[in-house]
Formats: structure tokens, C-alpha cells, sequence
């Protein structure tokens, strides 16, 4: 039975600056330029930064919606504003969140203080000791990593901002991308020297000083060349908002040699939209290496992006999805192979369940120039009853002859034989098949440190069983 | 069953061979990117003689066997490889197939929708630079198959697609007897057979030494497939490097006291 | 003429991948009808030059050969409880729109041989609607593409009824200029219980200039059901280029042969030796003097 687990960066206070709201302004007419200065100044933006809001938002004005993937229905795109700006988050307190989430927390055995703070009702949880070990440690590297904002007015770090925000994912990607680019706030800068190899895992929850790693965060890393780093994004514990809308950005830039290896393991609440950009440019020699497990939110719309921009650049995306009743998870990842001899690899596993919809979407792109280039993808997706969905729909797109590119997709439910024997062995069905699923689900818990290992397949077993065992 | 094949057209190209070594290997150095396999393996191998390569798992038996034939898969680093006295340590695989060295393959590769027939009549005239006229190339084949006990419909299936263990094995020893090299190379030509499927093949290896007269390297663990043949020379390979050699006495030996003595490190 | 958005892909995505649809320009010619009323025992040969409405009912082989320019052809199949249909199309040279229909009711069994032989400009989509419980789908498509040349394919297999069965093999050649888009969906419904669906796709890509689109989709709403798809694109594997060479096949020649048994492994699917015949003429393969 597992009793700790770790703790989200929540910080209530992300977009709690006084407003004096006259209701009838928005209710129409969205966000305004007026909006953005107000967030802006509260923020003490640089003039740059400011510009740069106002001008996403003449994007996001003019952008349409997507016209694939999962219906975002729910949420009120005339009145985005109230996403930005809950006014309920001022007044929330316990017996608002949601008895299922309650449950869980019970369930995962989470204290009540730390329950609180995840559910962005209570006093920030204190691991600050924690942290000022970590933040030692990594000091004494030479590893810069702090919140974004901060960077931002730090001189060392302000043209590296400048030159890096928003360029690998700019505002005009897509409509949510533009949104970001108007409002965003809180989010981690990592810098990782040439040459430094961090040991430790960096994780985003230890940053609890930042401005709101919240709903529309946004996370900086810079990995230069021949240097390795392990970041680790989010935990299995659901985050609530009462606001439904997360579209936050990660943009990643790795140097010749280096390794970046981005872990996530995701569990927002479930009414949560999750429209988050995730982006990494690669460079000679270079490898990106994406671990990814989404379980939470009402509908995802996730694909981390690899653009292998030098020779022999390596991507590798290992993914799982597990979608249960009212979830439309659309997940994936997207690679581009733009440099010659690059490499890439997918393995990606999918389940739904009690109604729940999982969609693996994916495009693999090799241009003209990426000869000598390989990527092999697999997707399995598990069915475990017949009123849920599961689709696959990956694209490939090839403009050279020296490539080898393979893609492989299977689809099915869990094997009767096998439920068979292991209740031939004393299991009861229902453990049975949980632990099938652990199973299947052994290509992500393998690549995560074995805490977080240890929580998923926990946060498996809750959503197959109702129990942790 | 009948046997046709005496009435094979015998067009070998042992004909007016030279007195000299067919194969002479020395001093080769191979292996897969970094890591060495053959460490100096010298071998030679005369026209018209039938030699057998044995030793351990691992050893570098079939890593020999591919690279005399110039698999892209191994890199060889040092020695060379002489075949008729030129020097093929360099050529590409068609060339040296065009000199007459043949492999059999232990897994060889399904090509649907290439037939049999056509692939073995396009090597053919690839290998001979001449057309060949279908009606004759049709009778030799027949001829060939019926020796290994083939059924006739096989030549127009795929290359070794849904081809069982067995039948792709025939299917080697086929291109074997069609093709008539002055050099055989047997992978394991026999291993996963059943007896009757090894007396099948032993007929066909027979048939090539009967008809062509040519040479035989045969990688085997196995003593039966060399019961209807006369074996001149046996070498025994043991960690990338010849360890003994010796006349076909040394087969017995093998059989009698395994590989135990050869394999320690600096044996022999 | 009006232009119309085609082969819509059966679930979109990524918009700039541009893979979601093609668009024409369609004639307004008026097609010639045909209603064949297929024999077991028979074949019906048909020499397509121009727009055409065909209905194919009833057991039986029907074989197009199509040679048409600007044309648009509709093929509405309808395989009712037990008939065994196969239906062959061999595209050649000109440019055409087609698109087949098909339903399928109980242990109905459709075969779809499809054969393109470098059409300048060819769309064609299948829809499949496998409604019948235990009918089944099988297809093997072929394509040789060369020059500017293009084509496009949207492949909808909709598996309704219990148990239905469906397999998709297709294998093409690219060379020169050639653009190519497969879209290949199975569509499990729900209810499908028992089902069983297969694609796959193997390109082989010749020239540095040409392009290749691939969008192998699995949609379900069905647990007890298996589905694969697999894809692989790019050169000859060196295995199999070792093998041949080591044959004494130089590797030009190697290229030649795998592109030809590529389209071999299809045309051995017709059937019909007089129009296989003609397909491995029109490819310099049939032998000379059998």
C-alpha cells in the first residue's frame, strides 16, 4: 500500500490580482487588449513581453479552431476570459472539490495538508526543504533553474529569454498556442551549461516559489551541448481546477550531443481541457527522449513535437493513454526528420474504458534532405469494454527514397486465456486484469524513475479496481 | 521416383580448370562494427575437394561463410580472400557469385511475387551472361527438382514466401544445382531437418558433386549430411580462430569428444 | 466542372499535413450505365474509356480494364447473403475519378483487386460496408507510379456485423516525381463483436524525388475485436539486396526485379490468365517465347 505521493506545483495565487470586474464587459466580448496590459503590468513585463502578449492576441482573435481532433464544446470560447480569470478560485474552499477527487486523494493516501494543496484549495504544502537541497546540488553544477518570470529581468538570462520564448512554438501554431502567448504566467526556465551532466532528476513540483505553474505555464529549457538532463513534469495525484482550461507550452532546445529526457506523467482533474504544446528542436548528435502517461483531464489534445534539426539527431516517444468513463484523451506525438541520418522511435499504448475515448494521432514527417533517416512507430491501443472508443490515426509523410520508415498498430482486449491463468493461479478477475493492464501499460512504468513507476501503476490499478491494493 | 538427372545439361566450369588453391584465405580479420570475430583465420580450400568447418556456437562459423561471400554486414579489417587467384576481398557479392562462389543461406530472404523460376533463370543469365532459351531452362529445372523431390508447382510459387524450414532449405540446395558454382558454402544446410528431409538434401549435394565436380565448404553440426560424401579436410573453428585441422578422422573425434579441448582460451 | 473535396480521410488530423482530402475538378459528363449481373461461372470483361456507371450484383468475376481520360467512374457493388464477388480494376495510363460501393450482407465475400499501372492522375476511393454478419473484405492493391505522375487512395472499410473479416495488402512503387497518398481506414462499429481487420502497406521508394503519404487509421468502438495495420517505406532491405547479389544479381537489377514482384504478388491475384497476361505485357515481364 503506498502512502506517499508526490505533491503538484499549485499556486492559488496565479491569477488572483484584483480586478475590478465589471461582468457585462466580458460576458461578450472575450479578452481585450485592456486585459492584456492589465496582466501585463501586474507582471512588470518588459516592453518586449508586452508586445508580444498584445500581438498573440490579435492571433488568437483571428485564428480558428481546430477542425480535427475531440469536440471542445464545453468550453466557452466567446467567454475565454472566465478561464483566465475564475472569479469561484477566490472564494473555493474544500467542499467544493469534488467528492470523486476526494476519494482518490483517500485513496492514494495523501495527507489532508498536501490534499488541499493539490486541490489548490489550501496553504501551499512545504517542501521547501526538500527543495533547497536539490537547489544546492544543482547550484553547484552551474544548472540555472527558476521560474520563468524571474529569469526574465535577471540580465544574465534575458536575451536567452528573448531569443528563445515562443520561437519553436510561436503564437500562430494554433488558436491555443496564440492564447498562451496573451496570458501566460509561471512556468520553469532550466539551463544546463555545455558539458554538465545533472544526476538528479529535476522535478517541476519542487519549484513551489514560482508564480503559478498553473493553467497557462510555461516551461523554458535550454540543454547545451554534451550535457544531460532528466526533467520530470506534474505527478500522479489529480490536480483540480475548478476553471477547466490548461493550455500551457514547453519549448526545449537540445544542443549538439546532448540528451534531454522530459517525463510526464499526467492526472488533471476531469473536467479539465488540456490543449498543452510541447515542442523540442534537436541538435547534432542530440537526443530527445519523451516519457509520457496521460490519465486526467475531460479532453486532451497532446502531441510533443521532435524537430531532428541536425545530423544524426535521435527522438524517442514512449507513451500511455488511458482514457475511463467521460475522458476524450487525443494524444500522440509528432516527429520531423530535417538533417540527414536521424533516428526516431514511438511506442505508444492506449486503453479505454467505461465510456472513456483515446485517440493516438501521430505524423511522422521525413523532408527532402533527411537521407539515411529511420523511424519505427508502434501503437497498441486496449479495449476493456465495448461501450468505450479507441482510434488510431497516424500520418506519414516521406520525400526522400533513403529512408526506412516502418509503422505498426495493433488494436484488441485483454485475452480471455490470459485472465484464465492468472485466476487459474488464485487471482480474482477483476486483480486479474488490473494486472494485465500493469502490464501493458510496462513500456512507460519502465522509463520513469521507480516512484513514479510505483504511482502508476497504483493510478492503474485505482482506475481498474477502485482500490490501490 | 525417377531420376533425371543425368539428363541435366553439364555445362560446368570446373572444365579447363587451373591446378590451383579455389579458395585461399589468410590471415582474415572481420567483424560487425567494433567488435573483431575472426581473429587471422587462414583457410584454403582445392578444386574439386570437399571440406568441413566445425565448431561451437559462436565461434564465427557462419561470420566466415558471409564474408567470403561479402555480406554488407561484416567488415573485414585485415587478410585477404583469394577465389580462382584473384583477389575478392573487395568485390561485391554479385561479382564473386559471377566467379562461382555460392552461399546457402540459413534464413533465406521471402520475396512475394518474385517465382522461383524466374529468379533462378534471371541469376542464371546473370551469372552467365547469356539468355536462356525458357524450354531449356524448364527441363534443367525439372530435372533439378525432381532430385530433391520437389513438387513441380513450386516453381511458380514465391521466393521462399510461406516456404516451410524444409522447403526453403530445397529450395537453396535447388538454386545450388541450377546455378553450378565451382564453390559451395553450406550453412547449415541441414539444420532443423527431419531425417528423411536430410537424406533429400544429402542427394542433392551428391548430385552437385556428380555433376559439377565442385567444392564444398560445409558448416555443419551434424555428421549425417556427410555420410554419402568423402570429406578431404576438416577445420575446427573456435573463437574467431582456426584451432585444429585435420582429415575427416577428426569428425569422428568431434562427435566422440565434443568441442571441449578447443574452446578454453589459447586451446591449441 | 466543379471542384469537390474527395477521399475525405474517415477521422481528420493535422491540418498541415494536408492529408485530409484531395480536391477535383469533376466533368459534367454523363456516364454511360452498366449493369452486370454477375455468373459464378463467367467472367465479364469491360473496356472502360469514359465515365461509367456500373452495378455489379450476384456471384461472379468482372474485370476493368480502364483506359479513360477525365472521366469519373462509379462502382456500386451489392453482395447479398453468400455471393462471392470479385471485382478487378486495372487503372492505365489516363486520369479518372473513381470511387467503388460496396455492402456486403451475411457471409457475403467481396475480393477487390486493384491494379495502377502509372495513371497520370487517378482518385479513387472504396467504401466497404461489411453490414452482413461473417462477410469478408479482402483487397490486394498495386500501384507503379513514375514521371509526375499521381494518385490517390482513400480505402474506408466500415466492419458492422458480428464477426465480419477484412485484409488489406497493398504494395507500390515510386519513382521519378511521383506523389502519393494512401489513406487506409478500419472502421470497427460497435456491435462488431468477433471481428477481424488487416491492412498493410509496403512502398518502395526508387527516386530521392518522390513523395510518399501514408494514413494507416484504426477506429473502434468494439472490445472483442483485433485489428492491426503495419506500414514500411523506404528502400530494399539489405538482407534481401545480400541475398540476391550473393546470386550474382548486380543491384540495379535487384531494384528492377523487387519493383516488378512488388506488382508481380497482385497481378498472380486476377486470376485470369488472359488479363494477366496483358498486365505483364503492358510491364515487359511476360515471357518471351513460353
Amino acid at each position: 500500500m503506498k502512502q506517499k505521493t508526490q505533491v503538484a506545483d499549485i499556486d492559488r495565487s496565479l491569477y488572483d490580482f484584483r480586478y475590478e470586474e465589471d461582468a457585462a464587459d466580458f460576458l461578450s466580448s472575450g479578452i481585450t487588449p485592456e486585459i492584456i496590459r492589465e496582466i501585463s503590468e501586474e507582471k512588470g513585463d518588459p516592453e518586449w513581453m508586452r508586445e508580444f502578449r498584445l500581438h498573440a492576441l490579435e492571433i488568437f482573435n483571428r485564428t480558428k479552431m481546430p477542425v480535427w481532433g475531440p469536440p471542445v464544446d464545453g468550453l466557452n470560447m466567446d467567454n475565454i476570459v472566465t478561464y483566465i480569470r475564475p472569479k469561484s478560485r477566490m472564494n473555493s474552499d474544500w467542499n467544493d472539490v469534488p467528492e470523486n477527487i476526494k476519494e482518490t486523494f483517500e485513496k492514494l493516501g495523501i495527507p489532508q495538508a498536501e490534499r488541499e494543496s493539490l486541490a489548490g484549495v489550501g496553504a501551499q504544502y512545504d517542501s521547501e526543504l526538500v527543495y533547497h537541497n536539490v537547489r544546492k546540488e544543482v547550484a553547484e553544477s552551474g544548472v540555472v533553474y527558476t521560474d520563468l518570470e524571474s529569469a526574465m529581468h535577471d540580465p544574465k538570462y534575458a536575451e536567452m529569454i528573448r531569443t528563445h520564448f515562443m520561437k519553436l512554438v510561436p503564437p500562430t501554431d494554433h488558436k491555443f498556442a496564440a492564447l498562451h502567448g496573451a496570458v501566460w504566467s509561471g512556468g520553469s526556465f532550466v539551463y544546463v551549461p555545455a558539458g554538465v551532466r545533472l544526476e538528479i532528476p529535476l522535478q517541476s513540483y519542487f519549484r513551489l516559489n514560482a508564480k503559478g505553474a498553473g493553467q497557462f505555464e510555461h516551461t523554458l529549457i535550454i540543454v547545451e551541448d554534451n550535457a544531460y538532463l532528466h526533467f520530470i513534469e506534474g505527478c500522479s495525484a489529480p490536480k483540480y481546477y475548478e476553471a477547466g482550461l490548461h493550455a500551457g507550452c514547453v519549448e526545449l532546445y537540445v544542443g549538439k550531443h546532448a540528451t534531454l529526457r522530459y517525463s510526464t506523467i499526467e492526472n488533471w482533474s476531469k473536467n479539465m481541457y488540456n490543449l498543452n504544446t510541447k515542442r523540442a528542436l534537436v541538435a547534432e548528435g542530440g537526443r530527445i527522449e519523451w516519457v509520457s502517461g496521460s490519465f486526467g483531464s475531460h479532453v486532451s489534445y497532446l502531441y510533443p513535437m521532435s524537430i531532428l534539426n541536425g545530423r544524426g539527431a535521435h527522438a524517442e516517444f514512449t507513451g500511455i493513454t488511458f482514457a475511463g468513463a467521460g475522458q476524450n484523451l487525443d494524444t500522440g506525438a509528432k516527429i520531423v526528420h530535417q538533417a540527414p541520418e536521424t533516428t526516431s522511435h514511438m511506442d505508444t499504448k492506449s486503453i479505454s474504458k467505461s465510456g472513456g475515448i483515446s485517440t493516438f494521432r501521430s505524423a511522422v514527417v521525413v523532408k527532402e534532405n533527411a537521407v539515411g533517416s529511420r523511424s519505427s512507430v508502434s501503437c497498441e491501443s486496449l479495449m476493456l469494454d465495448d461501450i468505450s472508443r479507441s482510434d488510431t490515426v497516424p500520418a506519414m509523410d516521406i520525400r526522400t527514397d533513403k529512408c526506412d520508415v516502418g509503422h505498426e498498430a495493433k488494436i484488441g482486449r485483454i485475452s480471455d486465456d490470459a485472465v484464465f491463468y492468472l485466476m487459474s493461479r488464485g487471482l480474482d478477475e477483476q486483480t486479474a486484469r488490473a494486472m494485465i493492464v500493469s502490464g501493458f501499460a510496462d513500456n512507460v512504468s519502465k522509463e520513469l524513475p521507480l516512484e513514479y513507476a510505483m504511482e502508476m501503476n497504483n493510478l492503474i490499478r485505482l482506475e481498474m479496481t477502485g482500490n490501490v491494493g | 521416383m525417377v531420376y533425371y538427372i543425368y539428363s541435366i545439361e553439364l555445362v560446368c566450369k570446373q572444365k579447363g580448370m587451373h591446378d590451383m588453391d579455389l579458395l585461399k584465405i589468410e590471415n582474415l580479420t572481420a567483424g560487425i562494427e567494433e567488435k573483431e570475430l575472426l581473429h587471422g583465420v587462414s583457410l584454403t580450400v582445392g578444386s574439386g575437394e570437399t571440406h568441413v568447418l566445425m565448431g561451437p556456437n559462436g565461434a564465427g562459423k557462419s561470420t566466415l561463410g558471409y564474408t567470403v561471400m561479402g555480406s554488407p554486414e561484416y567488415t573485414v579489417t585485415g587478410g585477404t580472400i583469394l577465389f580462382d587467384g584473384a583477389d575478392i576481398t573487395r568485390e561485391s557479392p554479385d561479382k564473386r557469385a559471377k566467379r562461382g562462389i555460392f552461399l546457402s543461406f540459413q534464413n533465406p530472404v521471402e520475396i512475394p511475387g518474385l517465382s522461383l523460376s524466374d529468379f533462378i533463370r534471371n541469376a542464371m543469365e546473370q551469372i552467365t551472361g547469356q539468355r536462356l532459351k525458357l524450354w531449356d531452362f524448364k527441363k534443367q529445372l525439372m530435372a533439378a527438382m525432381d532430385v530433391l523431390h520437389m513438387d513441380a508447382a513450386y516453381a511458380d510459387r514465391d521466393l521462399n514466401a510461406g516456404f516451410s524450414g524444409g522447403e526453403k532449405k530445397k529450395a537453396e540446395i535447388l538454386q545450388l544445382l541450377m546455378l553450378k558454382p565451382k564453390l559451395a558454402i553450406l550453412d547449415e544446410t541441414d539444420s532443423g531437418l527431419d531425417v528423411d528431409a536430410v537424406k533429400t538434401v544429402s542427394a542433392g549435394i551428391a548430385a552437385y558433386r556428380e555433376t559439377c565436380g565442385g567444392s564444398l565448404l560445409i558448416i555443419t553440426h551434424n555428421s549425417k549430411i556427410l555420410d554419402a560424401l568423402t570429406v578431404d579436410r576438416t577445420h575446427i573453428i573456435a573463437d574467431g580462430r582456426i584451432v585444429k585441422e585435420g582429415g575427416a578422422e577428426l569428425i569422428a573425434e568431434i562427435n566422440r569428444s565434443g568441442f571441449d579441448a578447443y574452446t578454453g582460451k589459447g586451446a591449441v | 466542372m466543379a471542384t469537390q473535396k474527395l477521399n475525405l480521410l474517415s477521422a481528420p488530423t493535422f491540418s498541415w499535413l494536408d492529408v485530409n482530402g484531395v480536391e477535383r475538378e469533376l466533368p459534367d459528363a454523363s456516364p454511360e450505365i452498366i449493369r452486370v449481373n454477375a455468373n459464378e461461372d463467367r467472367i465479364t470483361r469491360l473496356h472502360i474509356t469514359g465515365s461509367t456507371d456500373l452495378t455489379v450484383q450476384s456471384s461472379g468475376t468482372v474485370i476493368m480494364n480502364i483506359t479513360a481520360d477525365d472521366a469519373v467512374l462509379h462502382t456500386q457493388i451489392h453482395a447479398g447473403y453468400g455471393e462471392q464477388i470479385r471485382l478487378i480494376q486495372v487503372f492505365q495510363n489516363g486520369s479518372a475519378v473513381s470511387e467503388v460501393t460496396a455492402d456486403l450482407d451475411d457471409t457475403a465475400h467481396l475480393e477487390l483487386i486493384q491494379l495502377y499501372l502509372n495513371p497520370v492522375d487517378t482518385v479513387s476511393g472504396i467504401q466497404v460496408h461489411q453490414n452482413g454478419r461473417k462477410s469478408v473484405f479482402t483487397s490486394h492493391i498495386g500501384y507503379l507510379l513514375d514521371g509526375d505522375n499521381a494518385l490517390d487512395i482513400n480505402l474506408d472499410v466500415v466492419q458492422n456485423g458480428k464477426k465480419t473479416e477484412s485484409d488489406t495488402d497493398v504494395k507500390g512503387v515510386l519513382r521519378g516525381h511521383a506523389k502519393k497518398t494512401f489513406r487506409g481506414t478500419i472502421d470497427f462499429r460497435n456491435g462488431a463483436a468477433g471481428s477481424v481487420g488487416a491492412e498493410h502497406e509496403e512502398v518502395l521508394l526508387m527516386d530521392e524525388t518522390v513523395q510518399n503519404k501514408t494514413v494507416p487509421v484504426i477506429l473502434c468502438a468494439e472490445e472483442d475485436v483485433a485489428g492491426t495495420h503495419g506500414a514500411s517505406i523506404g528502400q530494399i532491405d539489405a538482407k534481401h539486396i545480400f541475398y540476391l547479389q550473393s546470386r550474382g544479381i548486380p543491384e540495379d537489377k535487384i531494384y528492377e526485379m523487387i519493383a516488378l514482384s512488388k506488382l508481380g504478388s497482385v497481378i498472380s491475384k486476377i486470376g485470369d490468365a488472359e488479363t494477366e497476361s496483358s498486365v505483364r505485357k503492358l510491364l515487359g515481364t511476360e515471357e518471351e517465347d513460353a
